[in-house]
């Protein structure tokens, strides 16, 4: 039975899908380790940085594929059709709430710039870095940070966010280039190697 | 992370750029300070997510509660043996010609279609073989019109009829002589005292000879006539030998008598049972 043995790791998004929509456990299994931790991460940026929340989100997500597998557009590429779900999830959860949190991205709590020296005058520069990159992320306007946010923090490739976002491949990459140089230039002063 | 030239161009340094990347990147960056300033950014964002990617974890219980949902969601719908059977049969990555179904529906489609030109074949050579091996028929009288024959013999026996009518004026009984052949066969219809006798040939023709043989006619006579002759049941000879053979035969010479005993002569025995 060597031929119907499968590879579930060899195996692309799409064609899991196919598996779990049958019932195939090892399917979903592999979805799981492959998306959590990176969904995990998405909802804890998206949802002011609530890890209890992100853990809910994460699972209503994945609830949905197992109920409703049939959901899936075969057409699309699984990996911007599962984000898109759950850009749809915090959109809708940012309606429910009706005032925006603290959406914005704080390096303080989720992304911390390490310390590899240890010296206190390197610390500083980088709490400094810290807090002048949340200023200038919060200074461009969402579609420019979504776009940031999605191919920095969540590593979606450029063609990727424009399926997601179901916008050109050549207008998101306009809108990361410019968010890109935005935060660069604000950030100026912070180069270590411009500076010396 | 998915890979595209944002991440091929940060990862090499400003001199190592080719002209066509650094056209594809010139909205970005001009210069190798713009360069710099940028990579310094990407960099720190890229180790910070790293760092967070390292230290987040989604929770067991989560995957529990999704694992128990999974199974009462597919369980109602019954994971059955053939959901393997089906992939194998069909997946969606190749094109329906590719598909295994396809195959196995082909090869029985031209099983189904060439296996009765197959039959054919063989029913046809299998007819020439009878054929070449069946012997010449002939006429069997079975075969043979009854009605024709019948007519046949109607006309001979009323011409036979008609010639003794001619001669005697009278209608003689009509016997069918064929049939009382086929009936009668090879069966022996003499009587049973005629069979005795010819099995006592060999005796008589002892005594004729001089022999001394004691048996006589009478003695077969007596045992095809009378009935009494053997009491046994099964018409074995049981009497005294004295009885039967008290006379004396004729002598081997003469004036002289020779007793012949069944004791001591058992072909006598059964010469004498062999009548019944």
């Amino acid at each position: 039975m060597q031929i119907l043995r499968k590879k579930y790791g060899e195996f692309t998004d799409e064609q899991l899908m196919q598996y779990l929509s049958k019932g195939d456990k090892r399917a979903f299994d592999e979805l799981y380790a492959r998306y959590s931790r990176a969904m995990l991460i998405y909802f804890k940026r998206m949802l002011w940085n609530d890890q209890e929340k992100a853990e809910d989100f994460m699972h209503d997500l994945f609830a949905k594929i197992i109920k409703k597998p049939e959901s899936f557009d075969r057409s699309r590429n699984f990996k911007t059709w599962f984000y898109s779900v759950a850009n749809n999830m915090c959109k809708n959860e940012y309606k429910k709430q009706e005032v925006r949190k603290n959406t914005s991205y704080t390096l303080d709590t989720g992304y911390q710039i390490k310390d590899h020296q240890g010296n206190v005058e390197r610390e500083v520069q980088e709490s400094m870095f810290q807090q002048a990159f949340e200023e200038k992320l919060e200074e461009l306007d969402e579609k420019h940070s979504e776009v940031f946010k999605l191919r920095h923090f969540d590593g979606l490739s450029i063609k990727e966010i424009a399926g997601m976002l179901g916008a050109n491949e050549g207008t998101v990459k306009s809108r990361l280039f410019y968010a890109t140089k935005y935060l660069a230039s604000g950030l100026q002063e912070f180069n270590p190697i411009l500076n010396r | 992370m998915g890979k595209d030239i944002m991440d091929q161009v940060f990862a090499k340094s400003y001199h190592e750029l080719t002209e066509a990347e650094k056209m594809e990147m010139k909205d970005l960056f001009t210069s190798e300070e713009e360069f710099l300033q940028i990579k310094m950014v990407m960099d720190s964002l890229e180790q910070s997510v790293k760092e967070q990617e390292a230290s987040l974890a989604s929770k067991a219980e989560t995957k529990e509660r999704l694992d128990h949902l999974f199974h009462e969601t597919y369980q109602s719908r019954g994971i059955l043996w053939y959901n393997s059977v089906g992939s194998f049969l069909v997946t969606s990555d190749k094109r329906w010609y590719q598909q295994n179904l396809t195959r196995i529906a082909a090869v029985l489609l031209v099983a189904l279609f060439s296996l009765p030109l197959l039959m054919n074949n063989w029913e046809q050579k299998n007819n020439n073989l009878v054929a070449h091996h069946e012997p010449e028929k002939t006429v069997s009288p079975k075969l043979v019109n009854p009605e024709s024959t019948e007519q046949k013999k109607l006309a001979a026996v009323t011409a036979r009829e008609k010639k003794l009518e001619e001669a005697n004026g009278e209608p003689p009984v009509l016997a069918f002589d064929y049939e009382d052949k086929e009936i009668a066969g090879d069966i022996d219809l003499r009587s049973e005292a005629d069979k005795d006798r010819d099995l006592l040939a060999p005796a008589r023709e002892h005594r004729a000879n001089g022999t001394g043989f004691i048996l006589a006619d009478s003695v077969a006579t007596t045992m095809t006539t009378d009935a009494s002759f053997s009491n046994h049941p099964d018409g074995v000879f049981v009497g005294n030998d004295q009885e039967v053979f008290a006379e004396t035969a004729v002598s081997a010479a003469p004036g002289k008598k020779q007793v012949l005993k069944v004791k001591e002569n058992p072909y006598l025995l059964d010469l004498l049972t062999a009548t019944y």
